[in-house]
């Protein structure tokens, strides 16, 4: 018998570990990262020449495996756009996108991901709806600052049927407030400005507007997007931490004033506030799967507990030693068994997120003249009071229609690059 | 107390080794490349337009147009510009990809009936090159530039009609082809539909 729970022990060990002693990096999955990925990962970086701020996103991308592909692909095209490399930015959310929208590749890996020992993290990335919108809206504000209106307004409309919801959210779905102002402003550069009417009409009903944002005019020749704030944070809760949550890490900004050469030119509300798109998604579909997963755990576990209690009971109470050994050990074995399910099975809510997404973005739609000129935007607080600040000179370029200005801003002040 | 050391010596190492496959994750696999049929549907497919939409959209718009009696009775081959695709949809296409496509589909049913100007490709260039000829920085040689101008333009734009509810998504593409003389009268115009649905993991949704 003693040979047995030894062998029992070092079966629920390694099962508990798996391979829990391998030292070293992991992937945002929790899968290890070889040091040859790595590598292979650090020369296609330097073969694409990507900029130092913008390798270790690329790095990330390269290394961590297809599950986590579109994860990276999200952060790094996000990370490339706030340093101005509009191309690369373009290139790597296309290829999120190709994730994201592909209904076989990953299909395999999603449907095992559904099964009672396979963790959700381990299917591939396509975000919660929230980050799905957001990819399309930044996408298309690429496209923007590329003059291909057509294609941004499809990011756009897009970007609001990424944003489906649950039946116990009706009315949140398609509301990206930011999404239509910008299908408005590229419809207007497209010539149809009938579009740029219909998007601004929606917006009328959206109840998850953070405030009334100025509407873009067709004369418009400068996109200002302005971003604040960290973006929601997933966290597991419940037993097994099979629900996922959100955390809001609160803004200090509530306001953005653009002033031009010293002059106030507009303030704006923030145009979407990621934390609400989050939290108003409703129940999703894997939180059914989850949550079965959680009861068969819990099941299992107890089932275990009450055949290790009847062993015990056995082993003191039944006076034949044959039969009390045959009894205990019948007992003892299902319970490990139970016990070994209950331990391999792995109920945990996909906690993986786009942690660059800010809190709040603005969308501001600016006429301004073709010189170059001083900009500073600022952040003003509850009060009105200036939280951050950022200042550059702005040179439009020759020919464009419409140029892009997009900033983050951060505490303190810095200064932004036209 | 035989049997039953029997039985678990049995089923333990199973056990053992079941656990050990669980709890311990594979690396990401290799990736892995190979060649297929460019008119095929590809493995990533998803409800938007691909690459054997645009082809088989193009092919029949050329068919359609070389027949014409404008085109297929002229004395002289017409000279058509195509104009860059427009998409109107709710998907983000390849503009570039798709005009390029287009053209070479005419060009490679035409059959010598029709020319295409390619102003996009050749004006800056050889504008340059006319000017460095007049400044005397390259030798003058040859003729001197005398752009062409088209019979008809060729337009296509991209519509569509997409739905997402659940898992479910469905989209509707109208690709419509339309040929304009230098009058702005319509001479042609052709449709090509696609419609496709389809249904992701419910594990995404």
């Amino acid at each position: 018998m003693r040979t047995t729970f030894v062998v029992g022990g070092l079966a629920l060990l390694l099962a508990a570990g798996g391979c829990a002693t391998t030292r070293g990096p992991r992937s945002a999955s929790g899968k290890p990262i070889s040091k040859e990925a790595l590598a292979a990962a650090e020369k296609l970086v330097d073969e694409k020449h990507v900029i130092p701020p913008l390798r270790k996103y690329y790095v990330a991308l390269y290394a961590e495996g297809r599950e986590n592909q579109a994860l990276h692909a999200m952060r790094a095209g996000l990370a490339a756009m706030q340093f101005h490399q509009w191309d690369l930015a373009a290139q790597t959310f296309d290829d999120a996108i190709r994730d994201v929208e592909s209904l076989q590749e990953g299909a395999a890996q999603a449907e095992r991901a559904k099964g009672k020992f396979v963790a959700e993290q381990e299917k591939w990335f396509k975000g919660e709806s929230y980050e799905r919108s957001a990819l399309y809206l930044y996408r298309g504000i690429v496209y923007l600052q590329k003059q291909d209106f057509g294609n941004a307004a499809a990011c756009f409309k897009r970007s609001e049927l990424q944003d489906v919801t649950g039946d116990d959210a009706p009315g949140f779905a398609g509301d990206w407030y930011s999404s239509e102002l910008a299908l408005a402003l590229a419809s207007y550069k497209n010539g149809v400005p009938e579009d740029a009417e219909r998007a601004l009409q929606r917006t009328r009903s959206f109840t998850s507007k953070p405030g009334e944002v100025p509407p873009p005019r067709p004369n418009n020749n400068l996109l200002l997007v302005v971003e604040s704030g960290r973006g929601p944070i997933k966290y597991r809760g419940g037993k097994y931490g099979e629900r996922l949550y959100y955390r809001e890490v609160p803004d200090t900004v509530r306001e953005v004033e653009v002033l031009i050469d010293g002059n106030s030119v507009i303030r704006s509300p923030a145009a979407e506030n990621l934390y609400l798109q989050a939290t108003t998604r409703g129940k999703r579909q894997v939180d059914y799967i989850l949550a079965g997963k959680a009861t068969f755990k819990q099941a299992t576990a107890v089932t275990s507990a009450v055949l290790a209690t009847g062993a015990g009971i056995a082993s003191e109470n039944i006076k034949n030693e044959r039969d009390r050994n045959i009894a205990t050990g019948v007992l003892a074995g299902l319970s490990f068994l139970s016990g070994a399910a209950s331990a391999a099975t792995k109920p945990q809510a996909d906690v993986r997120r786009w942690n660059n997404l800010p809190h709040s973005v603005y969308v501001i739609g600016l006429t301004v003249a073709s010189s170059a000129q001083e900009f500073e935007v600022r952040g003003l607080g509850v009060e009105g009071e200036v939280v951050s600040s950022q200042h550059g000179r702005l040179v439009r370029n020759q020919g464009a229609q419409l140029d892009v200005l997009h900033l983050k801003l951060k505490l303190g002040g810095e200064h932004a690059t036209d | 107390m035989e049997n039953v050391k029997m039985m678990l010596r049995r089923n333990v190492p199973v056990a053992v080794a079941a656990a050990w496959l669980l709890g311990c994750a594979g690396q990401a696999p290799q990736p892995r490349v190979k060649y297929v049929d460019a008119g095929a549907q590809g493995a990533v497919a998803g409800t938007g337009l691909e690459s054997q939409d645009i082809g088989a959209a193009a092919l029949k718009a050329a068919q359609s147009i070389v027949n014409l009696s404008e085109i297929a009775k002229a004395a002289t081959p017409p000279v058509i510009l195509v104009t860059s695709v427009k998409n109107h949809s709710a998907t983000p296409i390849d503009t570039d990809l798709y005009t390029t496509k287009l053209r070479g589909v005419l060009m490679a049913q035409g059959g010598g009936r029709v020319r295409f100007l390619a102003r996009d490709q050749g004006k800056d260039v050889n504008v340059a090159e006319q000017q460095m000829r007049d400044t005397g920085e390259v030798r003058a040689g040859g003729e001197k530039r005398s752009a062409y101008t088209y019979n008809y333009i060729l337009t296509a734009e991209v519509r569509g009609i997409s739905q997402a509810q659940g898992a479910r998504q469905s989209e509707y593409f109208l690709v419509a082809f339309k040929l304009i003389d230098i009058h702005d009268m319509l001479l042609w115009e052709d449709q090509y539909e696609v419609k496709k649905e389809g249904r992701d993991n419910s594990i995404y949704r």
